[in-house]
């Protein structure tokens, strides 16, 4: 009784000690794995933190894909206010989409200055939020996947547009993004943003224009909105338009220019000066607005649309119609599909055949082919369709570019004309906009998405390869792996 | 230790195991890279890498599945843990073991560079490097957690179950966090071994990448070592 008793206890003993032993084991054990996988943790979020990870970053592409350039961090280094960077998207689910690239890049302008901000906001999420907090006027055209540029004075949309190129594949017959702008588009952005030279529109007074500050007040707050600074002016009376125009407007003149303005017109177009030309129809020959539109390659039609195609004008008045918004760069923010404005008592737009390497003429808006340009000359026939009624023109004849639109029409951007469909504001400062992103003295050469090729490969190559690499090369290390088998079996 | 890695990488090459696994991943690949990237005449290897990383979901476990696993069936293991070896020396022979194994399949993919030149390719040699980098880091996680997978059973097919598992769950980790995005993205990204790989792949030499991986591995070949103290302990 007394052995069994003495028995147990040791066994009972034993049980114990042992229990003790790998619970402490088991809890020294517990903390080491804690601390190992929390120092692997801590050492991963702090090299992981923005600002040491892009700077431990390098940029193996050729060509530096995902780097800024000298001229990007020198607008970087001079600025001195707070720019805030915002993607409308969630950026976590980007993956591996091109968008991915692009917030990488973005990174770096935060990186490499305290005074940019980068955020992403999902407007799915935050409904309102473009609306309420970053376009309340919608005028910016502010879309989800947009990038919204901002400081304290004005604000600059990024479309996708602006941050690829998007090239045309006439293989594939589809839209191709062919490289990546974003440094471009985000370092101008920053620098209109933050200019202290508030851009200024002057409209001209003194041939029968319309007051645009009593009768475009929508139009002029647009502006306004946009960061620029509408002011008035009259040609003749000043010896040279002024160093801060950055846009001549005319809206609806019913004179010709005189001599004197027109030399001061050109001389202004020459080094780089951007104009806006707004013309209702009218039967006086404009000669010497001419003789400047033509710098651009761009005449009066002296006419009056009537557009015949019934989808196209309103019933029974076939001088009001909507024109096509045309595809391209300048309009893509406007999404042309969807784009409704109408136009009333329009004329047409010319776009001379004299063409040279330096004009570019870009059509903007135009009507169908069913459109008639009914004459406002006596004893000249009337047109058929298609016409143009507003394009876009470039002079890179002189030393900066100069731009120009010209509109066959006013009254769509008039406070009249915009009672019922505001979307003629929207078309002219979009226009507007695209005037200025060439005026930036700082240029980023695309960086092109470059893949380098086999040059001698035909069909024999592949059939070569396909023998070789799939078929023979495979069964070689299989085959031998079974001959290793074999013969070690035996041993 | 490295005596058991000798010991290890000919067991490996003893047995067909090694070279079914570097002929099928050779066959695999070549598929991709004749059909895939020389008919579309492309140049870039980096191309190729993206798209056979997955390959190595598969491959990786069968690598790893006896190493551990065949110790505790034949009972060696206890002659292991009571020889004068320590525990993590032991785990770090059998991995690099199973990693030169990785490496000689990784080298196959030489013969590709080779007929890209005699095709007249010119890749850009940085970003190749950086796709090749990215490509063992990644490969060097992915044998850790085989070998962490076969510490956990006897079982050689368990063991290349559990590590296909994880391999698979971290393939599927950068769909699902694109899907649900917001914070639970950040944390799943913090598991998410493919989208610095990409990075590497497409131009961006990350050093923090770099230093994720190897302490990734680490952290697996850590917990193998736990796994096999544990066992050690609770076994008196």
């Amino acid at each position: 009784m007394d052995m069994k008793d003495r028995n147990n206890g040791k066994k009972k003993n034993r049980k114990f000690s042992i229990n003790k032993r790998s619970l402490r084991f088991g809890s020294y054990s517990f903390v080491l794995t804690v601390i190992v996988i929390a120092s692997a943790i801590i050492l991963n979020a702090i090299v992981g933190a923005t600002k040491i990870r892009e700077k431990l970053k390098i940029d193996l592409t050729s060509n530096k894909l995902y780097s800024i350039t000298d001229k990007t961090l020198e607008v970087l280094k001079s600025l001195n206010e707070k720019v805030e960077i915002i993607g409308l998207f969630d950026e976590s689910k980007m993956g591996d989409s091109q968008y991915a690239q692009v917030i990488e890049f973005v990174k770096q302008y935060e990186t490499n200055s305290d005074y940019i901000d980068v955020k992403y906001v999902d407007p799915d999420k935050n409904p309102g939020y473009i609306q309420n907090e970053l376009d309340p006027e919608g005028i910016l055209g502010v879309e989800k996947y947009d990038f919204v540029v901002r400081s304290s004075k004005r604000s600059k949309v990024l479309s996708t547009y602006d941050i690829f190129d998007v090239s045309f594949s006439s293989s594939t017959y589809s839209y191709q993004v062919t490289g990546l702008n974003a440094e471009y588009a985000f370092t101008g952005a920053i620098r209109y943003v933050t200019s202290d030279n508030i851009p200024v529109i002057y409209y001209t007074e003194g041939h029968g224009e319309d007051d645009v500050k009593d009768d475009y007040s929508e139009l002029v707050s647009s502006l306004e909105l946009n960061g620029y600074r509408v002011e008035k002016i009259n040609l003749a009376s000043v010896d040279k338009i002024p160093d801060d125009a950055s846009i001549i407007l005319f809206v609806n003149p019913q004179r010709d220019l005189s001599d004197a303005e027109l030399d001061k017109l050109l001389y202004y177009m020459e080094n780089g000066g951007n104009t806006v030309f707004l013309f209702s129809p009218a039967n006086t020959k404009l000669a010497n607005f001419e003789e400047f539109l033509s710098r651009y390659n761009v005449s009066l039609g002296y006419d009056v649309i009537f557009e015949m195609a019934a989808n196209k004008a309103f019933y029974g008045q076939p001088y009001r119609f909507i024109p096509t918004v045309e595809s391209n760069s300048i309009n893509s923010v406007l999404e042309p599909d969807k784009f409704t404005m109408p136009l009333a008592y329009a004329q047409s737009i010319q776009v001379l055949k004299n063409e040279k390497d330096w004009i570019t003429v870009t059509p903007l808006l135009s009507t169908s082919s069913e459109a008639v340009g009914k004459s406002l000359f006596e004893g000249v026939e009337d047109k058929n369709g298609p016409f143009y009624v507003g394009v876009a023109g470039e002079n890179n004849g002189y030393n900066d570019t100069s731009k120009t639109i010209v509109i066959g029409n006013a009254y769509f951007v008039s406070d009249d004309g915009m009672s019922v469909y505001d979307t003629g504001k929207k078309f002219l400062v979009n226009a507007i906009n695209w005037m200025q992103d060439s005026d930036a003295d700082i240029y980023i050469p695309v960086k092109e998405y470059t893949t380098p090729r086999l040059t001698k490969v035909t069909q024999q190559t592949l059939t070569i390869l396909f023998i070789g690499l799939i078929i023979v090369v495979p069964l070689i290390i299989m085959g031998a792996g079974v001959f290793v088998w074999l013969r070690r079996r035996h041993l | 230790m490295l005596a058991i890695w000798k010991r290890e990488v000919q067991a490996y090459f003893y047995q067909p195991i090694a070279y079914i696994v570097i002929g099928l991943f050779f066959l695999i690949s070549s598929i991709y890279f004749t059909f895939g990237m020389v008919a579309s005449q492309y140049a870039q290897l980096n191309v190729l890498f993206s798209s056979i990383i997955f390959i190595l979901t598969f491959v990786c476990p069968i690598l790893t599945m006896r190493i551990l696993t065949e110790d505790r069936k034949n009972g060696t293991e206890v002659l292991l843990v009571t020889s004068p070896v320590d525990v993590y020396q032991i785990v770090l022979g059998k991995f690099l073991a199973a990693f030169t194994v990785f490496l000689v399949m990784f080298a196959s993919t030489f013969i590709y560079l080779a007929i890209v030149y005699i095709l007249g390719g010119k890749p850009e040699i940085p970003r190749l490097i950086g796709g090749y980098v990215g490509f063992l880091l990644v490969g060097a996680c992915y044998v850790a957690i085989g070998v962490f997978a076969s510490s956990l059973t006897e079982n050689q097919i368990v063991a290349a179950i559990i590590s296909f598992a994880i391999l698979l769950l971290i393939n599927i980790i950068d769909p699902i966090a694109s899907f649900v995005g917001g914070f639970t993205a950040k944390v799943l990204d913090m598991f998410s071994l493919l989208s610095r790989y990409e990075d590497l792949n497409n131009g961006i030499f990350d050093i923090t990448s770099i230093i994720y991986y190897l302490s990734f591995t680490a952290v697996f070949l850590f917990l193998t070592t736990r796994v096999i103290d544990k066992r050690r302990w609770s076994q008196g």
